[in-house]
């Protein structure tokens, strides 16, 4: 439960709250419009990378947080 | 005989007019977006101007303004974090300035390079209610260790109660000068005058110039512990304050770059390699 409410972001006492992992999302939206705008030219085109890298990183950090979620079970 | 290509081109470069690319890089640096507004690109100039700069900008608010600095020596307070936040421009260059331009003495405790005379606020031990006034301070060689005096005149509000104050300090001590914190803490004895009597703590405004970009310390025995008392304050947020300001510094770079060579794909597909 510990080890849960840490991954979470809720500190190791659970008293944190949720607030810490909204604090990704601001950094998810920049770093995707900053990159699909170093690759591409046009704006069109750097929205529609954006939304998908934005979908991308978010999905990949929703596994990692599933795979911890499975590890600490029981811990 | 010519040799078949195997170097995949890239239409999409020539259509981008980069100007002077080593100026726009350089004013890429120094402001984000700004090297992009002089070429003429706009929405990138906006966007990340916006991302990079609110990104920065966030990061900063979130850490109290603590987490952007440059300390080098000794090495247990050295700061690589600061190599990444470089890279978003003026708005962290301050932090290079306070670590190389000060004087030694700016970041003792209990230094004053002149008389200080300014709005202080504060309470005095076992009197309810906020003293408010002007604290002045003299210029002294040495008050470290809680020496010299000063005066004191202003009103204790307390309620709706305003009482009027005018004492004289003894045992006055004075934050540095340079501390990370837009206020400068200053404790004193009120010891006699009208008003209350006792150990006062308060403060005074600091000068945007000399708290912005101030370097923290923890482990020099001559100055104030202000790294260790940084992460007592705000915990984990210290660590989220530092994360994005590198990361907004790492996106600049990004930034240059596309100042500096255009776009890596141009609004083509980044292309499979040749076989």
């Amino acid at each position: 439960m510990l080890a849960m409410n840490w991954i979470l972001g809720l500190g190791m006492d659970g008293a944190g709250g949720l607030a810490r992992g909204w604090y990704a999302i601001p950094l998810i939206l920049a770093i995707s419009l900053v990159y699909s705008a170093s690759r591409h030219e046009n704006s069109t085109l750097i929205l529609i990378r954006a939304a998908r890298l934005v979908v991308t990183i978010g999905g990949f950090m929703l596994a990692v947080l599933a795979v911890l979620l499975l590890l600490s079970r029981g811990g | 005989m010519s040799q078949p290509a195997t170097v995949t081109e890239r239409p999409a470069q020539a259509k981008v007019d980069l100007r002077n690319p080593v100026l726009a890089g350089i004013l890429a640096f120094l402001v984000p977006g700004l090297g992009h507004y002089y070429q003429g690109r706009r929405f990138k100039a906006g966007l990340y101007c916006l991302c990079i700069l609110g990104t920065f900008f966030t990061g900063l608010r979130i850490g109290h303004g603590q987490v952007v600095y440059f300390q080098w020596a000794p090495a247990e307070n050295r700061t690589f974090a600061y190599l990444c936040q470089f890279w978003v421009g003026v708005p962290a260059l301050p932090a290079l300035a306070q670590a190389k331009l000060r004087s030694a003495q700016a970041f003792d405790e209990g230094y004053l390079a002149r008389d200080l005379n300014a709005e202080c606020e504060g309470t005095v031990d076992g009197v309810p209610g906020v003293v408010r006034g002007r604290l002045v301070l003299g210029a002294e060689s040495d008050r470290r260790g809680g020496q010299g005096g000063g005066q004191f005149q202003g009103v204790l509000i307390d309620g709706d109660k305003q009482t009027p104050v005018e004492a004289t300090l003894t045992n006055c001590s004075v934050e540095p000068q340079v501390g990370p914190s837009p206020r400068r803490g200053v404790q004193a004895y009120f010891e006699s005058g009208t008003g209350p009597q006792g150990r006062f703590q308060g403060s005074v405004s600091r000068p945007l110039w000399d708290w912005y970009g101030a370097p923290l310390f923890d482990v020099d025995p001559s100055r104030a512990n202000s790294l260790d008392r940084a992460h007592r304050e705000l915990g984990s947020r210290f660590e989220l304050g530092v994360v994005y300001t590198m990361i907004a510094g790492l996106l600049n770079v990004l930034a240059i770059f596309d100042a500096i060579y255009g776009p890596a794909y141009g609004d083509e597909e980044p292309a499979a390699p040749a076989s």
